[in-house]
């Protein structure tokens, strides 16, 4: 049997949701465990990084030591691959985009309910959060992505697989309604009356069709706006995508897109009452987006 | 790419202000690099085609005249043929307007013209290389003409193509012939005549409920008792009088321009009476006046004249000017398909991918802007192009205190009110506006990405002014619209955030208000001068 190719894994700011979908691999991950050796990871107690030929990191880098660490593993690994949204794009963690650095940790230490004379930390031996979320690649070069929130056990396993054979990783660059099953009527009809007078939430609907495409029922889906690669799971469980595979091909701006995209085709005031649009555009992707950009420069900050 | 850059001084106009000698030397990697007095004579389209021809060159940009006047004056447009004629393709010719957006506007600081001039011609520069060529299809002109509307200019234009050997359909929305002015029975006579004739066919209580095609080949949907029928006509008059109600009915359909009166209006510059941006569409004016049943007749047969001068031809050729789709891209959402106001998009459902209908298809580009994944591309302005040329025009302003604006610049509208201010600065003093202002000429409002204008902030630019037509005066009918619909929601989208949506801002221009849009600049600048610097 051939050599193991030798991996290192970590999770910078994450949540470790994507390490877990590593372990839903069950019976899966002693094919893995066949074909690559494990040197360092969370889920092993060794504390210095090694030379690797794999590298996989999930999460966004957010404080300095995120930053050091991915450093390292950009050295000693052959190939980076960034695994997971946050790492590939910043996601959820890179909302924090939105506000300032000291606005977080007044919010996170100070402000909360559950507070009681709270204090925002100043030990110098924890590492300091730094002023914007980024996402890997805009720290170091990376060689491969694996998007989603969190990626899907099956495609964690066909990258690793492609990794140890040699191949490239190949992502998807369709949108997401290529993969889903939902039936589009009236979005193919050449008409361009507004799909619903209102937009709502799935729950509000008296009778959610379950075949039917979302934004035909008047429910906001982040499906045109986002890269393939899930299989459409979420529209398939009657729950509208939110987008976390991340922008599609060549796109930074994903809630921006959004807009372009539905102002043609929801009523306005309803997207506004009903969904907040960066929340929900810019949900997976506000740290590689010129959005967050701008909304830093003097002259459009956000009021705080 | 072999890229050929040809100046004008404009007769001493341009190089007044502009160091075009200076400019000329600064492209020393073009293979042709030419300063002409002005471009437009024998001399020079012979001069110019001979380098061509030499050199083989695949891209040209002419730094001068408004590409407007390519359009008008007849020696310009005899020059874009004959490159056509030599093998140059029409998205590969680019114009740097330093003539209107220059010379006649920034006039007393030469320095920072010829450095705003380059920039110019860099954009156009970028569009010769980022534009796609375009195709060409050929029609053999149907013998046939659909009047619409039997008003005393129909039963004039319908008399004169039977006697020119056209055949003639006459749709009309009532029961009958509408012939108010005829006191004699002399109508009732030409009436007979036309309804007698072998040529003929008429439909009354009915209306004209679909098209597409080109000049020589449409495809007319009439409808009449909830029957429809599909009829082939190779050109098309509009006689459709004060009838607004049929006008606005008509407009979506042949995708025409009317006026705030809702009547019919030619193109900008349009030298003749009754053209339409569409040669194969003419139409008979209404004129409010005591003498209408002499000029009715004159303006049907003149339209009838140069309607069939046009059909008359062995063979037309049409540029293919569409929406292009990347199939690696697209997942057949149907944005493209709910978006388009003229029914050319539609989705191949098993493979899952867009498809164009080139025939309907007017590359107004508002499906580029709709498409979430960016697998949709405009022909003449495509995504790669408007956002180098972002970059471009990003990089040089002038340190005077001056806000840097980008004014996207429709091209029906915008972009030609910028050359009625360089002819409002003949006569009034005054006429300028800021040299920080860029201009980039875009399709259509509808063209405008929110993408764009993120872009242009994060390049640095202080304001994002959009030209853009008049409510209702759309060349592509929803461009303007819809483009406010995207900006109305993104900046509700700013302001939710907090952020100050003032520097964004729309300019309703008409194509020849030039001293309206010289002072929007104005205040423009100076309303973000008062802003926070960036």
């Amino acid at each position: 049997m051939a050599e193991k190719v030798s991996m290192a894994t970590t999770w910078l700011q994450g949540c470790s949701g994507c390490h877990m979908s590593l372990l839903d691999l069950h019976k899966g991950l002693t094919d893995i465990i066949e074909l690559v050796d494990i040197k360092y990871s969370p889920i092993i107690d060794i504390k210095e990084i090694p030379q690797v030929t794999v590298g996989l990191i999930e999460g966004a880098v957010s404080n300095e030591e995120n930053e050091v660490i991915l450093k390292q593993f950009r050295e000693r690994s052959e190939i980076l691959i960034a695994f997971g949204t946050c790492a590939c794009s910043g996601g959820i963690t890179g909302l924090r985009n939105l506000v300032s650095r000291e606005a977080v940790l007044q919010c996170g230490y100070v402000d909360t309910p559950t507070t009681v004379d709270g204090k925002i930390p100043s030990d110098p031996v924890l590492p300091k959060l730094k002023k914007e979320v980024k996402a890997i690649n805009h720290v170091v070069d990376v060689d491969y992505y694996i998007p989603g929130c969190p990626p899907l056990a099956v495609n964690i396993k066909e990258a690793l697989l492609d990794v140890v054979e040699g191949r490239e990783i190949k992502q998807k660059t369709r949108n997401l309604c290529e993969a889903c099953g939902r039936i589009k009527e009236k979005m193919l009809v050449a008409q361009r009356d507004f799909l619903s007078d209102e937009v709502v939430s799935v729950h509000e609907l008296d009778h959610i069709d379950d075949k039917l495409c979302f934004l035909e029922q008047g429910v906001l889906c982040m499906g045109p706006a986002t890269r393939e690669g899930c299989g459409a799971l979420c529209p398939s469980a009657n729950v509208p995508c939110r987008g976390c595979q991340g922008p599609p091909h060549g796109i930074y701006d994903q809630g921006a897109k959004l807009i372009n995209c539905l102002s043609s085709i929801l009523p306005a005031g309803g997207m506004m009452f009903q969904e907040d649009i960066v929340g929900v555009g810019y949900c997976h992707s506000m740290p590689v987006s010129r959005f967050s950009h701008i909304s830093k420069q003097k002259g459009m900050v956000p009021n705080e | 790419m072999k890229k050929g850059l040809f100046l004008s001084r404009n007769f001493g106009r341009i190089s007044e202000s502009v160091d075009i000698d200076g400019l000329a030397a600064a492209y020393p990697d073009l293979a042709v690099t030419r300063v002409y007095d002005h471009l437009f004579g024998q001399t020079q389209q012979h001069d110019i085609i001979q380098h061509v021809e030499k050199e083989q060159l695949d891209g040209i940009v002419f730094a001068g005249p408004s590409p407007s006047q390519f359009d008008t004056d007849l020696e310009g447009e005899s020059l874009i043929k004959a490159l056509k004629r030599s093998g140059v393709n029409q998205n590969r010719i680019a114009f740097a307007n330093l003539d209107a957006q220059i010379a006649m506007v920034h006039s007393d600081q030469r320095k920072d013209a010829t450095s705003k001039a380059r920039l110019l011609i860099d954009t156009a520069l970028a569009k010769v290389e980022h534009c796609h060529d375009v195709a060409s299809v050929s029609v053999v002109p149907n013998r046939a003409v659909l009047v619409v509307g039997g008003t005393l200019g129909g039963i004039v234009a319908a008399r004169e193509l039977l006697g020119r050997g056209y055949k003639t359909i006459v749709v009309e929305t009532s029961a009958a012939w509408r012939t108010q002015f005829d006191a004699a029975g002399k109508i009732q006579e030409v009436i007979s005549q036309i309804e007698g004739h072998s040529h003929f066919e008429g439909f009354f209580d009915a209306q004209v409920t679909d098209m597409s095609g080109w000049c020589g080949e449409y495809t007319v949907q009439i409808t009449a008792d909830g029957q429809t029928k599909d009829i082939i006509v190779g050109g098309v008059l509009l006689c459709l009088g004060q009838d607004t109600d049929w006008i606005d009915e008509l407009r979506p359909i042949m995708h025409l321009d009317t006026d705030d009166d809702g009547f019919l209006v030619g193109p900008a510059g349009a030298g003749a009476k009754g053209k339409t941006k569409d040669p194969g569409i003419w139409f008979v004016p209404f004129e409010a006046s005591d003498d209408r049943k002499k000029i009715e007749p004159a303006d049907a047969r003149a339209a009838v004249a140069s309607l069939t001068e046009a059909l008359d031809r062995g063979s037309i050729e049409h540029p293919v000017l569409v929406s292009e789709v990347d199939e690696t891209i697209c997942g057949g959402c149907g944005t493209c398909v709910k978006t388009c106001a003229f029914s050319a998009s539609g989705v191949d459902i098993d493979k899952k991918i867009s498809v164009i209908d080139i025939k309907r298809c007017v590359g107004c580009g508002n499906c580029v802007t709709a498409c979430p994944t960016g697998a949709r591309n405009l022909v003449t302005f495509p995504t790669e192009y408007v956002n180098s040329a972002i970059d471009i025009l990003s990089r040089g302003a002038t340190e005077n205190g001056e806000p840097k604006v980008l004014a996207f610049l429709c091209k029906n509208s915008g972009y030609l009110a910028t050359d009625a201010v360089a002819d409002a600065a003949i006569s009034i003093p005054g006429q300028k506006y800021s040299i920080n202002i860029m201009p980039l000429r875009i399709e259509c409002g509808g063209n405008i990405d929110t993408l764009y204008i993120l872009r242009a902030f994060d390049r640095g630019f202080d304001g994002v002014a959009l030209v853009v037509c008049k409510d209702r005066h759309c060349h592509y009918v929803v461009g303007n619209t819809d483009m406010e619909r995207r900006l109305g929601l993104f900046r509700a989208v700013l302001r939710s955030r907090g952020i100050d949506d003032n520097r964004m801002r729309i300019i309703h221009s008409a194509a020849n208000e030039g001293e309206a849009l010289n002072e929007e600049f104005n205040i423009f600048s100076e309303e973000l001068k008062k802003m926070e610097r960036r």
